[in-house]
């Protein structure tokens, strides 16, 4: 009875809003921009893939619900109590008789969990053809003004049109199944079928088939997959956030398991099969894959012993010119491997991994003295020991790895709840120069997780519901040599962000953070090469704003300086959104102004963008953005978006460089959509 | 004809450095650093047309300014704004120069308030005026906002010129006003126009006795060799209705005086 009076006290403000999340808001409080380290695409599709496969509440273990970056150790603990006590949750209105969880986190998970108790005992095959969450989608996409590469008449240039074309065919249900299709063709790639030249139709397919919590099977998934356990040395899918205005949780990673791949990322997955076993207490994971992957061959023998091999798989995945298209799947990477989970209880679980990759032809990088402990060779191997903890508001993770060449990397840390309103955090990291991990994805400072080491701490501080304070201080060194970096360097970051949130509809934050780091300097004579400090400071100021749900607005100020050998240079860009929805419509619009002296001060900005888009272009040079957005509701299954945007540029007669410059100083895309879903 | 010329060729730099198409005006906010983008009063209609919105009477009003006691750089400006049931409609106009080299702007204004966001825009044409040459008109587009986020912290944000030219460039602003107590305002901005650097400026106004307001301010603004700081000060009469303002600047360039008047029309609705 108690419970059900709970239930009632807050139903209807609570679900009001719970059914249509806006990721970009979401991202946006939770993961810094300014960073090129971070693919935020790969960010957003894992989202994606979290609120497009929501998580079901009773059956959700603690790594799950700590992937969601949401809830913090106390929060997380508290469900745990909450639901073996009580048992299994019969409504999403019970989650505020959680201890600990307050209505603003609720709100914040609704839209990523479920509570699905019914076992559907209908044959598979009708599940599957009546499954509601079903949706097609068809995007398509086109700068208006022309590049380089389509007019240039000779070979360099790009083959295809200047239309992206993408689509997603996607059925699933959670626990049970998930069936899906993506395809695509960037812009100047080719329409083309020409299996000589790789080519079938679009560019880029990616398929799946899922399965479900059938009896021991776990988890079983044909076609596209990504795979993420331990701390992600070895296998790291997911949203890797790393460093960002969420200071706590996301430092940790998660043990998801085998999850369907659906991005149009042309590289960083798996593809063929993988299943996860559930044996009580033991989960045995174990798959096999076969991609084919970009490459151009090589057979320069003055720096390698190898015929015939390849500087380094390509991540781009344009296939545009006749030469980007002879790389095409010209290396074959066989790969399999397995994974051990053992929990005891919720407390503790400790679990192992191990890869085999094999390539057919071999990778070695062109030899500099940055890259010569890089991986050479036609196959690796890596394995890794992990093991997480918990006790009360305690989190203890670690994961310690070895790869071929017999480079270590580790990670280490602990997320404590001190109180109800104070959460600390606490990471090291230790990637050796030659550690090499083709699938890892772990915290860190560098994009890859090699020749680094590095000590964090967070702090997030909520005294009230109105006011919160997050704060990390990050240390890190490269024991050798990088990019542009010729001597082992050091440097370190710090962020701080306050936020107030006076009320529902209103929400302010001010955030700084600053980050130095070592670059290599060349003399005036080019003869000597010295160590200097640089330093970015940026600062956000930003505001969002409704009125009802009819209006909505958005103010921001965001600038940077970059100082590099006493010389500082400066950055500034500021923005005014205002949303309006009414009757089936939904318009938002942006205008823009930024200012910057060079690249090192370009400011990232997210954008709207149509559903499951995701937009945080550089705002970079002079000049003015706009953009349009307009989505509108046709009927229950069908909603259509169209976006227009504009850079327009004052200090520029073209944008751009190489095959993709415009002669031109604006740059405008066009992009329609439409979504269909088949039963609803 | 030779004299002129010179002249129109010695002050043009001048002009540039000093706010072309920059068209804040009031000895109000003046006086406080020129932190004028969540200021709810008549000047409004210049500083930001969504803060017009807020007002609640008709109001006409008139000013002067004088830059660096140079004749030829002296602005005047006034306007009105009839306050009705639906919408307040303003009607401005700001004129900078003499009779040799002169801009003037004439706009109109239309703003509202819905609960607690007031939103304005208009449009303006901009005429500048060289002796000897063409007329040069420019028709400016402009959208502002007022937000009351507390009854304490209020926000507002002003764009001025969509379309951005050397002559007029795109100016955006953005602002916190503070009010910790009634007659305490506290104003913080920043002025952004494309291909100038930022101006930061902040401002205090304090209801010293009931008719009588005095405030103080500064703005700063990077420059590659340095930083240019201004520092403001003025005071405000307030007799029922009828508000006099003076602020006094110490740029610099030299100093600029401020003279402003206006007055409040009609019965106040609350």
């Amino acid at each position: 009875m108690k419970r059900i009076w709970f239930i009632g006290l807050f139903f209807t403000t609570l679900f009001a809003a719970a059914q249509e999340i806006d990721l970009e808001d979401f991202a946006e409080q939770r993961f810094q921009v300014q960073d090129e380290d971070i693919s935020y695409e790969d960010l957003y599709e894992s989202l994606l893939l979290f609120y497009t496969n929501p998580l079901n509440l009773n059956s959700a273990e603690k790594a799950d619900l700590a992937s969601l970056y949401i809830l913090s150790p106390a929060q997380i603990n508290a469900f745990f109590e909450y639901r073996e006590n009580v048992g299994k949750l019969i409504s999403l209105y019970e989650l505020q008789a959680i201890p600990e969880w307050d209505v603003p986190t609720i709100r914040d998970l609704l839209p990523f969990v479920s509570i699905t108790e019914i076992q559907d005992s209908r044959p598979f095959m009708t599940r599957l053809l009546n499954e509601e969450n079903n949706y097609l989608l068809l995007r398509y996409t086109r700068t208006l003004q022309e590049s380089e590469g389509y007019q240039r008449e000779d070979d360099s240039g790009y083959l295809g049109d200047r239309n992206t074309v993408y689509g997603r065919f996607r059925v699933s249900h959670s626990d049970d199944f998930s069936l899906g299709i993506t395809f695509e063709k960037d812009a100047g790639e080719q329409f083309n079928l020409d299996p000589k030249q790789n080519q079938h139709g679009f560019d880029f397919y990616s398929y799946h088939f899922a399965i479900q919590n059938k009896g021991k099977l776990k988890n079983l998934v044909v076609g596209d997959y990504q795979m993420q356990f331990g701390q992600g040395l070895v296998y790291g899918a997911g949203f890797g956030a790393g460093k960002g205005a969420e200071t706590i949780n996301t430092i940790k990673r998660n043990s998801t398991g085998i999850k369907p791949y659906t991005s149009v990322l042309e590289t960083g997955f798996f593809r063929g099969a993988g299943a996860t076993i559930d044996l009580g207490a033991l989960e045995v994971t174990g798959f096999a894959s076969y991609l084919a992957q970009d490459a151009n061959l090589q057979n320069d023998t003055t720096y390698s012993d190898f015929e015939e091999f390849v500087n380094s798989i390509q991540q781009t995945g344009f296939h545009r010119t006749s030469s980007e298209l002879d790389a095409k799947n010209s290396i074959k990477e066989f790969s399999t491997g397995m994974a051990l989970e053992y929990h005891i209880k919720h407390q503790f679980s400790i679990g192992a991994t191990g890869l085999y990759s094999q390539f057919s032809r071999p990778l070695q990088k062109r030899p500099n003295n940055y890259n010569q402990y890089e991986f050479s060779g036609d196959q690796n191997f890596i394995g890794s020991l992990y093991s997480n903890f918990n006790y009360q508001n305690l989190v203890l993770f670690g994961e310690m790895a070895q790869s071929k060449s017999g480079g270590l990397g580790a990670v280490a840390g602990v997320l404590l709840s001190l109180t109800p309103q104070l959460d600390f955090s606490w990471s090291y990291r230790n990637y050796d120069k030659d550690f090499h991990s083709f699938y890892g994805n772990a915290f860190g400072e560098g994009s890859r997780i090699i020749n680094e080491t590095g000590t964090y701490w967070g702090l997030s501080y909520r005294p009230s519901r109105k006011y919160k304070f997050s704060a990390y201080f990050d240390k890190f060194t490269f024991p050798w040599l990088r990019f542009r970096v010729d001597a082992p360097s050091s440097g370190f970051e710090y962020l701080g962000r306050f936020t107030y949130k006076p009320s529902r509809s209103i929400q302010m934050y001010a955030q700084f953070r600053q980050e130095n780091k070592e670059l290599s300097i060349t003399s005036g004579d080019g003869a000597l090469s010295q160590l200097t400090e640089t330093s970015k400071k940026n600062y956000i100021i930003n505001l969002d704003y409704a009125i009802g749900r009819t209006f909505s607005f958005k103010s921001r100020v965001q600038g940077s300086s970059y100082t590099e050998a006493n010389e500082t240079t400066h950055g500034l860009a500021i923005l005014q959104d205002v949303n309006v929805s009414f009757w089936k419509m939904k318009l938002s619009t942006r205008f823009a102004l930024f200012d910057t002296d060079d690249y090192n001060n370009r400011q990232y900005i997210y954008e709207k963008d149509v559903l499951y888009a995701f937009s945080i272009p550089a705002y970079s040079g002079i000049g003015t953005r706009t953009y349009l957005l307009a989505q509108y509701n046709v009927s229950r299954s069908l909603t259509l978006w169209a976006r227009y945007s504009l850079f327009d540029y004052t200090d520029r007669d073209t944008v751009g460089s190489g095959l993709n410059k415009i002669q031109n100083d604006k740059r405008a895309d066009f992009k329609f959509m439409l979504r269909y879903k088949f039963r609803d | 004809m030779f004299r002129l010329h010179l002249a129109i060729l010695l002050a043009l730099p001048v002009l540039v450095a000093a706010q072309d198409g920059d068209y804040n005006l009031g000895a109000s906010s003046s006086a406080m650093g020129d932190a004028s983008v969540t200021s709810v009063n008549s000047w409004a209609l210049f500083n930001n047309p969504g803060a017009s919105g807020a007002l609640t009477a008709t109001n006409v009003m008139v000013t002067y300014q004088n830059r660096y006691n140079i004749e030829g750089f002296h602005v005047i400006g006034g306007g009105g704004i009839l306050h009705t049931r639906f919408v307040n409609i303003g009607v401005k106009y700001f004129k900078f120069g003499d009779d040799f080299f002169n801009q003037q702007l004439l706009g109109i204004v239309l703003s509202n308030k819905l609960q607690m966001v007031s939103l304005g825009g208009g449009v303006s044409m901009v005429q500048t005026h060289a002796e000897g040459l063409k007329d040069e008109r420019k028709i400016i587009g402009e959208f502002g906002g007022l937000a009351e986020i507390t009854e304490i912290i209020s926000f507002g944000a002003h764009i001025f010129n969509f379309k951005h030219g050397m002559q007029h460039p795109t100016t955006m602003k953005a602002g916190l006003g503070v009010a910790p107590l009634e007659n305490i305002g506290i104003h913080l901005e920043v002025q952004k126009q494309l291909e100038t650097r930022e101006v930061f400026k902040a401002g205090i106004q304090y209801g010293l006795l009931d008719f009588l307001l005095i405030r103080t301010g500064v703005n700063l603004q990077g420059y590659d060799n340095g930083t240019n700081t201004n520092a403001t000060f003025g005071f405000g009469i307030d007799a029922s209705g009828f508000l006099m303002d003076y602020a006094f600047t110490n740029g610099e360039i030299g100093a600029i005086h401020e003279l402003s008047l206006s007055l409040s029309l009609g019965k106040l609705d609350e």
